[in-house]
Order: C-alpha cells, then sequence, then structure tokens
C-alpha cells in the first residue's frame, strides 16, 4: 500500500480538507503540528503538568473528534485555541480554581507577554481581535462602553466605579458578566460564523 | 458478577508503545474502565514529566488517528503514574500495592519470560498483546484479531460478556464468516 508523504508546506485547512476526504496521514500530520501548543496552553492555565495533560487530552479529543464542524470562518489554529482556552476555563471554574481575579490577572499577564508573541501567535491575535471587537460592537452600549473602557482604554475599576456610578462589586459583576457572554458568542461565532451569531446577539 | 473497573498499561516512551495504548484505549472503551498509564523513569525533572505526557498525546493521536472513522466513542478517563528506577521493579512494587482488573502487557516492553510470569502472577487479570502487526485496515478487525493473537490470564467473569454485547464484535465475525464462506 503506497503511503502518501504529507509536508510541512501543506497549509492545515488543506490538511482538513485532506481528512474529510478520509486521508489518515493527514489527520496525524495535523495532530502533531498542535498536540504540544495545546499541553503548553493547558500549562499556562493550570501551572500543573498532571491537570494541563487532562486538559489537553481533552481539548484535542473534543476538537480532532468533531473536525467536521470546523467550518473555516476563523483559522484552525484559532478555531482549536478557542476550543482549549474555553475547555481551561470551564474546568478551572468548576474546580472553583478560577475566580473574577484571576481572570483579569490573565488579561494582565497577556499584555505583559506580548514582545515574546510569536509572528503566528500575532496573525492569530489579529484574527482573534477582528472578530471580537465585531461582537463587541453589536453588544449593548452599556456593556460595549464597559468592556472598552476597561480592556481598550485600559481603565482602572476605580476609575469605572467613577464613570458609571456604580460600586466595585457592581463594575466587577457586570464585567464577569460581558466576558462570559462574549466568549459564548465567540465560540458560536468561530462554530457558525461571524455574521449570523451577530444576529444572534440581540437574544443574549 | 466482577466488574472490570481498571486497567493497566506500562509503557516506556522509549519504546514504540502506540499500538498497544491504542488497544488499551479501545478495550478501556468497550469495557467503560478506567484506564491508567504506568511509567518509570530515571528521575522527575519537569523536563523528564514534559518528554513523557507529550509522548502520551502523540500516542493519543495514534489512536484518534486509527479510529478516525469509528462513530460515537465513548470517553474514557485515564490517570498517570510516573515512578522512579526500573519500569519492571516500579511495576511489581505498584501492583502489590494497588489494585487493578486487568493488567495489559505490551510486546514493545521487550519483557523477559520470568518478569512477565512475576507481573502476571501480581496482577488480578492480563493480556499480553502479540507483537504481530496486523494487516488489516479496518479498526474494529484489528482489536479483535489482536485480541485472538493475545495471550489471556485470569480474566473477569464479566469480561467476555461485555465484549459479547459489543455490536462491532458482531459485525467483525459476520465479515469472518462471510469470507470464510465465500
Amino acid at each position: 500500500m503506497k503511503t502518501k508523504v504529507i509536508t510541512a508546506a501543506i497549509s492545515d485547512e488543506q490538511l482538513i480538507l485532506s481528512i474529510k476526504g478520509g486521508n489518515r496521514e493527514a489527520f496525524g500530520e495535523l495532530y502533531n503540528r498542535y498536540y504540544k501548543k495545546v499541553y503548553h496552553k493547558c500549562l499556562s492555565f493550570t501551572k500543573n503538568p498532571d491537570e494541563a495533560f487532562d486538559y489537553a487530552q481533552e481539548s484535542l479529543m473534543k476538537a480532532f473528534d468533531h473536525l467536521e464542524t470546523f467550518r473555516g470562518h476563523a483559522s484552525f489554529s484559532t478555531w482549536l485555541y478557542t476550543i482549549t482556552h474555553h475547555h481551561c476555563l470551564a474546568g478551572l471554574k468548576k474546580n472553583s480554581r478560577l475566580s473574577t481575579t484571576a481572570l483579569n490577572e490573565q488579561f494582565i499577564e497577556a499584555d505583559r507577554n506580548q514582545t515574546s508573541i510569536t509572528l503566528e501567535e500575532t496573525s492569530q491575535r489579529t484574527e482573534q481581535e477582528t472578530i471580537m471587537f465585531k461582537l463587541i460592537d453589536r453588544l449593548p452600549e452599556n456593556e460595549k462602553q464597559l468592556l472598552t473602557l476597561k480592556y481598550q482604554e485600559g481603565e482602572s475599576i476605580e476609575n469605572l466605579q467613577e464613570k458609571m456610578g456604580l460600586n466595585s462589586s457592581a463594575v466587577k459583576m457586570r464585567l464577569k458578566r460581558s466576558k462570559e457572554k462574549l466568549n459564548a458568542l465567540y465560540m458560536l461565532a468561530l462554530t457558525y460564523g461571524v455574521e449570523q451569531v451577530l444576529e444572534m446577539v440581540e437574544m443574549f | 458478577m466482577l466488574m472490570a473497573k481498571k486497567i493497566l498499561f506500562p509503557f516506556s516512551v522509549d519504546t514504540p508503545y502506540y499500538e498497544g495504548y491504542s488497544w488499551a484505549v479501545e478495550l478501556a472503551s468497550k469495557m467503560e474502565a478506567e484506564l491508567w498509564l504506568f511509567t518509570a523513569s530515571k528521575d522527575k525533572t519537569e523536563e523528564t514529566v514534559q518528554q513523557i505526557f507529550h509522548s502520551l498525546l502523540e500516542a493519543q493521536g495514534h489512536y484518534l488517528q486509527l479510529s478516525a472513522n469509528k462513530p460515537a466513542k465513548v470517553k474514557i478517563k485515564t490517570e498517570r503514574w510516573i515512578e522512579t528506577g526500573s519500569l519492571k521493579n516500579a511495576l511489581l512494587t505498584f501492583l502489590k500495592s494497588n489494585s487493578v482488573d486487568i493488567t495489559i502487557l505490551d510486546s514493545s516492553l521487550l519483557m523477559d519470560k520470568q518478569s512477565e510470569s512475576e507481573v502476571i502472577d501480581f496482577s488480578r487479570g492480563a493480556i499480553v498483546l502479540s507483537s504481530k502487526k496486523e494487516m488489516t485496515t479496518e479498526y474494529e478487525s484489528q482489536f479483535y484479531k489482536k485480541l485472538q493473537e493475545a495471550e489471556l490470564y485470569k480474566l473477569p467473569d464479566n469480561f467476555y460478556a461485555t465484549l459479547g454485547n459489543d455490536h462491532s464484535l458482531f459485525n467483525y465475525l459476520r465479515n469472518f464468516f462471510k469470507r470464510a464462506t465465500d
């Protein structure tokens, strides 16, 4: 039986087309490109190798067992890392290991690490950001304002309290709810397409 | 009836164990059992542990690749045990103090017959996989052919009953008889 040789030059999207056509070698090639990165993303959340392995195993299983749901609206890596990100967050929240403070720290850490982001990650973030800002733009005005002030303008919780006439707990709770809503919308956008989800934003 | 709920798969990252791992995962899936993955290394530094986890994830990729067209996989729980020292000694120590229903010994472990016998003695049940490479590409046929060629020891009562309820076994046997009468 002749074995096709898959080279690194073939794009992820071409591999997926090949996988959907029944090519198992393409499946192996795609998996091998990402499993280590997924593990290290999980490790950055959990700080525990054993737990990171569990999350990585489950995230990879989720993604690779459902490749047929990948629509190609975002890059494959963005899709995969989003599944990983959400799986880790959900798992850590379930184990009560993630508080709102910790979520904020994740964003702060991400900002600090900006200088070490590779070209590949930069283009992923651009794509992610484009989808994210489209979704933010459709949110109700008060939610949009809160998220923009906090994450685009970099306003502190104290300043937001003053600007919005709310106490600290109220600001933090609204931020938490808006982020959770945005995360859910983002996942839907990756699965069904941004345009379809934009029409549904009012329902959330 | 004794239910097989814990299956142990010892492995070494320095050997080609992916086929055996895939078979063990499939068995755990059919028996709805927990799969315990056991290995030993010279140390447990961050680098060594990372190497082991990378290897296990790669093994999982191999399993997913083999079973790509299989519908509705049962999600199984795995536990990882990483000990230090020689794999054989660590495994025997582990078996003496942990209750495992079935130990799967893959040919990649290259255990001598005496070591193999010791592991079997300390296991409640054991399956020793053959090193023979299956030529069929059909996933379920591969599983049952490998079972056919394995050596089975002290397996729990429900082992055959559980596999007997598996629909893919029926399909395997039906295809086997069809080939025999063609």
